[in-house]
């Protein structure tokens, strides 16, 4: 189809009627140095959390992003530098070890992938600690010990052990290898259950290198051993086995499998797909989903923001939403499989993704708690058709008249009673005129959903603004205004709804383990 | 000095890149977002400014739009259209503002404002003439005055209208043919 384009009258016209002033110099030039301040503590920021050598954050925030057209040309590269330098007959080979990806584990090859070939513990009193994991990649080591019989005095401690809430002060813990090489850890965490006196750490080391099949584990200190009521210097041999990449990959993943902490409300279903814990916050990737196609999340909204979100944990902290930056967004999210026996939402529903940023996990919660009390979504016009209504404002009305109606609406499924309209004697601000109010009656919610706003318009010319209120009794009131010093509307006006707002009420309450504490 | 014509160098090549390409660079590169603000902060600003009509919410929403469009880029489809998907946020800040704020500035201030900047308007097109298109105009459903503000204020291409309006190319091209005949035979008849 050729460029539609209008008379040269009506363009010049058009032009006229939509230019705007140029914004501000000073302003231009202070936002470019705000916005590059942001961006690059932003940068600086995603960069720990989704970049950094983290073993977390490579676990819980894989990249997503990933330029399929770069992987494939590097692979051919790859495949045929391989073939030229060692022959076809271990080309096979090589490519396999290229292909062991293990989700959330990442590559390995043979020769480094290593698990357990037996768990090993120790007692000391009346306190056992166990290697019950280890897992071995060419990118990462991870070993996961458990704990049992921790005396309950230990958690009344204050300062030296898990009953403190503040970080980590003191963890030591280091591999010897049989040729003398020591690999410090680089990341603890750690978590106990004073009640049951269970407790869990998992360490992260460097990768081994090849063919170890031996190993001392010594933990000289630890947040967990530290306390004055368990004894130091444990010290684990640990005999390690060739693992495949399932076998890997079983020992680890279902550490940190989320994907049955779901749950549906209202039509609405809220999942955590990954946490990541750090010294510094814990991350929460959530993820809504729903099936009503009139439904849709205003991207770039704060809507909420303003909602009751919170986080606990089972020892009665709670802990503050820091931050929601990423915000909502549509367009990458993807419909999920729902749990079995969840019949609300099928796959192929609307969906949106957002990571919510929570104060550092404090030591010692085994179980955490992700509260929303409702989300709100918004109906395009599109979607609400034409809803509108009539009245004959007569030809000279005036201010604080009042005109009876018996309006019924239709507004997204919600019958919505308007039982008057009046003339506004007081414009609320400087910039406006006269204004007509619209009565609206309490509209009650209906299968858990309420209808908690929407946007009104006049077809009369010089509406400056429009204002939407609770009323005392639950209803609302909204109001039409005019430009500053226009007349009152007079004769017959066409009063419409162009969109609305709905909430979908909860709560969802998420309860899933703090990592390791199971 | 070796220093400064290397950041001459590179910021020269920045802006010649297209859009998708900064928008990739811009994961890493604080200039390259930059340069994309500096392309489309005026648009971004106009087409706000004609929604709100008052310069200090204009300026407030515009910073959200381009702090939000940053930290959004991660979930920016590659090829999407990036005016179009910048547009988009910036029409959802405007909703979200509208519905709690009400536009400030009355036509003829909007109006003062524009000859104080601009001179006085086009001669050839009386302000009495002007103010019937402009009643046409308000006459017209919410989605076609959105059609024109993204068309003449923001200055976008009918594919970004597109994107912003969640149409194809096509339907956007029917529904502007449609419009402008629409808006021309009223124009005409207030004439007359």
């Amino acid at each position: 189809m050729i460029d539609p384009e209008p008379s040269r009258k009506l363009g010049e016209a058009l032009e006229l009627l939509h230019m705007a002033p140029s914004p501000d110099e000073t302003f231009l030039n202070a936002l470019e140095n705000r916005i590059r301040a942001n961006a690059r503590e932003y940068l600086e920021e995603n960069s720990l959390l989704h970049k950094g050598k983290n073993i977390w954050s490579q676990i819980f925030f894989p990249d997503r992003r990933v330029n399929w057209s770069l992987i494939a040309v590097v692979f051919l590269t790859v495949v045929g530098l391989i073939i030229f330098a060692i022959g076809p007959q271990r080309v096979l080979a090589q490519i396999q070890s290229l292909f062991d990806y293990v989700p959330g584990v990442g590559f390995f090859s043979p020769e480094t992938a290593r698990v357990l070939a037996s768990p090993a513990s120790q007692t000391k009193g009346e306190i056992t600690m166990r290697v019950s994991e280890f897992a071995a990649t060419s990118e990462r080591t991870v070993i996961l010990l458990e704990s049992e019989g921790l005396p309950a005095q230990a958690s009344a401690t204050p300062g030296d052990g898990f009953a403190g809430n503040g970080p980590a002060t003191e963890f030591s813990a280091r591999l010897l290898l049989p040729d003398g090489t020591v690999l410090s850890f680089e990341q603890g965490i750690e978590s106990v259950d004073w009640l049951t006196g269970r407790g869990k750490i998992v360490l992260k080391f460097r990768p081994l290198p090849p063919g170890v099949e031996n190993l001392t584990l010594e933990i000289s200190s630890a947040n967990i051993v530290a306390n004055r009521y368990v004894p130091r210097g444990w010290r684990f041999e640990l005999a390690l086995k060739p693992a495949t990449a399932e076998e890997v990959a079983g020992t680890l993943t279902q550490t940190y499998d989320y994907s049955g902490v779901i749950e549906t409300k209202n039509g609405v279903t809220l999942r955590i797909l990954s946490v990541a814990f750090r010294d510094d916050q814990t991350a929460l990737r959530a993820h809504l989903q729903w099936a009503e196609e009139m439904w849709e999340f205003e991207e770039g909204s704060t809507f909420l923001n303003a909602r009751f979100i919170e986080l606990s944990d089972d020892l009665g902290n709670v802990y503050e939403h820091i931050d929601d930056s990423g915000g909502w967004w549509v367009s990458d999210a993807e419909a999920l499989p729902v749990a079995a026996g969840d019949a609300a939402i099928k796959p192929g529903a609307r969906a949106i993704e957002q990571n919510l940023i929570f104060a550092p996990i404090k030591p010692g919660a085994s179980q955490l708690t992700l509260r929303v009390d409702d989300i709100e979504l918004y109906i395009p016009p599109r979607a609400l058709g034409e809803i509108a209504f009539e009245i004959d404002l007569g030809e000279n009305p005036q201010a604080g008249d009042r005109w009876p109606l018996d309006t019924q609406l239709n507004i997204a499924g919600f019958p919505v009673h308007v039982p008057g309209v009046r003339i506004l004697e007081d414009a609320p601000g400087p910039y406006w005129g006269p204004g007509l109010e619209i009565e609206f009656e309490p509209v009650p919610m209906q299968d858990g959903i309420s209808l908690v706003g929407y946007s009104l318009d006049m077809n009369v010319i010089g509406v400056a603004g429009r204002t939407l209120e609770p009323a005392s009794d639950g209803g609302f009131t909204a109001a039409l205004y005019m430009e500053d010093g226009s007349q009152i509307p007079h004769g017959s006006v066409r009063i419409s709804v162009e969109d609305a707002a709905i909430s979908v009420n909860g709560p969802w309450e998420l309860t899933f383990a703090a990592p390791f504490s199971n | 000095m070796p220093d400064t014509s290397l950041h001459f160098i590179q910021d020269r090549s920045l802006e010649k890149m297209s859009d998708d390409t900064l928008v990739v660079k811009a994961h890493e590169d604080v200039e390259a977002f930059a340069i994309l603000y500096k392309r489309y902060v005026q648009r971004v600003y106009r087409y706000l400014y004609t929604r709100v009509r008052d310069p200090e919410d204009a300026e407030d929403l515009t910073s959200q739009v381009f702090i939000e469009a940053f930290k959004g880029l991660p979930r920016y489809r590659h090829k999407e259209n990036f005016v179009g998907w910048l547009f988009k946020i910036a029409q959802r800040r405007a909703i979200d503002h509208g519905r709690s704020t009400l536009n400030k500035l009355s036509f003829e201030e909007y109006e003062d404002r524009l000859i104080q900047e601009k001179g006085p308007l086009n001669q050839s097109i009386s302000f009495e003439s002007l103010e019937d298109l402009r009643m046409l105009i308000q006459a017209l459903s919410p989605q076609q005055r959105e059609m024109l503000r993204l068309r003449f204020a923001a200055g976008l291409t009918h594919s970004e209208m597109a994107v912003v309006l969640n149409k194809t190319e096509a339907a956007i091209k029917m529904a502007l043919h449609r419009l402008y005949r629409q808006l021309e035979n009223a124009w005409e008849n207030e004439d007359d």
